[in-house]
């Protein structure tokens, strides 16, 4: 059994001739793409041509889970999704956890992928070897939480795990999301016009049994020591009762809080209310988890009379940018705004940031009321957030404008809108500052699918004492120099950037967990992984492989990008970053222009691709196996 | 006694240790503390006496989510 790669099960769906098929790949090919977004990028990519337009037909659509799914242990129910993405215009993807993705593994499948455009609303429902495409005309138009309960009196069973779009999604928002459990969200890239593009409301999985091991004793030595690694681990111990938002405050007090869109990084009047732990004293009804998952730092929260458990509750990205971003003081709000985004599948950060976009726009003048359907769109108006929303799910007035997403948009007001705007790629920015986290800001840059917090380690773990778990996992990775401060960019900080992205890349292809198998705080390290590789499946693989396979992800967007015409000219940060703070203790810093731009032609060096297009190289392709992609 | 700690000058017990320190000013353990301008492995954090006029820097580690 051991070094041999299970096969891949393909679920094709073409919607234009209503017909399923299945496929097997060879585990040789699924070796070089073992799940997520490689696998997701390789099925999706291999019949499409440049230049299609990502709502039209021609565009693939791609599920994915990886070989190790479906493991009984922490982090490891992730789903990802693939398709070239209306917001960026490049290859996109977007992950997400909950109990949908395991499920989609315990029917046999590795990935499903969907072709083509339904020429009436339809769902799809998968229950081992029957797959039935079902008619949705009913559910178009409703939020998810109602879209839920429908498809499960439609099918007359409860034992199914659902993802789906809402209203976004079928009016083809360029940041609609697609949302399992009516909380967990394949956010970013918009996804969810891709699918509202198919006329695709949702796909329905039975739910069915878990992986067993292959080398039962190795594994259960991994999973059985997760509650000791959690007592030991004050990091993921702190996530899991406070959840992502539990650093809010910490921020805030350094002075790198996105606020008021992004003007200053201090928000004092507002940090206290939106953080975590507010939100664990306050209005947290309980932790909840992904499957099998010790953490439990998903958030639900309750607001009796204005906001509803069954939506989950925010995240740190969605508290920042629906709260700091703009300017908005309740948690009660922003939370509001939370469930209002998963009832509609909107993605939070990319419709938090374009609104904070337009408040700023408002108070400097470029937009008034005439523009914003009568809405006082000054900073701190939380009562406008839901208004706003349901407009954009619905293309209504003033949400129409706001559905492009805040690049776009600024672009049809001029200039000066354009360089109030957030955003790499036309993705609007998380909430990390590259003035605390240069190597995080150059990632932003350079990352192929646009600005993301999670596609590489941050620059404090690097201040951490060399003895710590963290810097002796990064060791692993090669990664020993430290420094004194985040803030430092040098040769080797770079080189930092892109071995995590290399890794966090691999996490993707995966599906694994960034809070679970990240490579420095985290429950479990880079050593585990492999281990968990082995045990799970038998896959007698190394971090040498595993990083190659982060590194072949990485490589394949970028590839695809440069056939789309995107070169080094997309790889440029705001110009908000290299615009001095205003007020707190980060009063007048900026970003080190000149260091930046060192740091990025030093990346394209490392990561094998042209100092003067920024594209990979034919060597660098062929060094990963993509010659294909040539 | 008196101690300089991330550029303000503080008054602490005697005997004080950095733990207590830490716990005082509501620091999480996921922090990098500097005496004197050389950085403490985590594990001598734990036991270290602060001394007087000891410069204290520390930092709190702020990563992703």
């Amino acid at each position: 059994m051991y070094n041999k790669f299970p096969n891949g099960n393909i679920l094709n769906v073409d919607l234009n001739e209503g017909k399923v098929s299945k496929e097997v790949l060879p585990g040789e090919i699924y070796r070089l793409y073992p799940g997520g977004s490689s696998l997701g990028l390789y099925l999706a990519m291999r019949d499409m041509k440049p230049g299609i337009d990502p709502l039209g037909v021609e565009n693939n659509l791609v599920f994915s889970v990886s070989a190790l799914t479906g493991l009984p242990i922490s982090g490891i129910s992730r789903v990802n999704v693939t398709a070239k993405s209306p917001l960026t215009g490049g290859m996109g993807d977007s992950q997400a956890g909950g109990f949908f993705p395991v499920h989609i593994k315990a029917n046999g499948l590795d990935a499903i992928v969907v072709k083509g455009k339904a020429d009436k609303p339809l769902y799809i429902f998968i229950d081992g070897e029957d797959v039935q495409l079902r008619d949705a005309s009913s559910l178009w138009g409703k939020v998810t939480g109602e879209a839920e309960k429908l498809i499960r009196e439609d099918l007359g069973r409860d034992d199914v795990e659902i993802a789906q779009i809402g209203p976004g999604g079928e009016n083809l928002v360029n940041y609609a999301c697609i949302i399992n459990m009516c909380n967990r969200a394949n956010g970013r890239n918009g996804m969810g016009a891709v699918m509202g593009s198919k006329n695709l409301k949702a796909i329905v999985v039975a739910k069915g049994k878990s992986q067993k091991p292959v080398d039962s004793d190795g594994f259960f030595r991994l999973s059985k020591s997760v509650m000791q690694r959690l007592e030991e681990n004050g990091s993921v111990a702190g996530l899991g009762k406070y959840g992502t938002d539990g650093d809010l405050e910490g921020f805030n007090e350094e002075g790198f809080l996105p606020t008021n869109n992004w003007t200053t990084g201090y928000f004092p009047e507002g940090a206290k209310n939106i953080t975590g732990e507010t939100m664990y004293e306050t209005i947290l009804k309980e932790r909840d988890t992904c499957y099998s998952c010790a953490v439990r730092c998903k958030r639900v929260v309750e607001v009796p009379g204005m906001v509803d458990p069954l939506y989950g509750g925010p995240e740190y990205e969605t508290t920042a940018t629906f709260g700091s971003y703009c300017g908005v003081t309740s948690l009660e709000y922003v939370s509001l705004a939370n469930q209002m985004c998963n009832m509609y599948g909107l993605d939070t950060i990319s419709c938090g940031a374009t609104i904070a976009f337009a408040m700023e726009a408002y108070e400097k003048g470029l937009i008034d009321k005439t523009v914003t359907d009568g809405i006082d769109l000054r900073f701190g108006n939380g009562e406008a957030l839901p208004v706003l929303i349901e407009k954009i799910a619905n293309k209504e007035g003033f949400g129409k404008l706001l559905a492009l997403g805040s690049y776009r948009y600024a672009q049809t007001l001029g200039e000066e809108a354009v360089d109030l705007t957030v955003t790499v790629k036309k993705q609007e920015l998380p909430a990390h500052m590259p003035q605390y986290k240069p190597a995080v800001g150059l990632v932003y840059a350079v990352n192929p699918f646009g600005a993301d917090h999670q596609s590489s380690e941050h620059d404090p773990f690097l201040v951490m004492p060399e003895d710590s778990m963290e810097r002796r996992r990064l060791a692993q990775l090669g990664i020993q120099k430290g420094y004194e401060d985040p803030f430092t960019m040098d040769d080797d900080k770079v080189r930092f950037a892109w071995d995590t992205q290399k890794y966090f890349s691999t996490l993707d292809t995966l599906c694994l967990c960034q809070f679970v198998w990240g490579p420095s705080w985290e429950l479990y390290g880079p050593d585990e992984m492999v281990e968990l590789c082995k045990t799970g499946i038998g896959w007698e693989t190394s971090l040498y492989e595993l990083m190659q396979v982060g590194e072949r992800r990485i490589n394949m967007m970028r590839a695809f990008n440069a056939k789309e015409g995107f070169t080094k000219e997309d790889d440029l940060l705001p110009k908000k970053i290299f615009t001095p703070l205003k007020g707190g203790p980060t009063d007048g810093v900026v970003l080190d222009k000149e260091s930046h731009e060192y740091a990025k032609g030093l990346y394209y060096d490392l990561a094998g691709w042209d100092r003067d297009n920024g594209n990979p190289t034919e060597s660098t392709l062929k060094k990963l196996s993509l010659q294909w992609m040539l | 006694m008196e101690v300089i700690c991330n550029n303000k000058t503080m008054e602490i017990e005697v005997k004080t240790t950095l733990s207590d320190l830490l716990r005082i000013l509501g620091y999480r353990n996921t922090v990098a503390v500097f005496i004197n301008g050389k950085q403490l492995l985590t594990s001598q954090i734990e036991g270290y006496v602060i001394h007087e006029k000891d410069n204290i820097k520390i930092i709190r580690i702020l990563g992703g989510g």
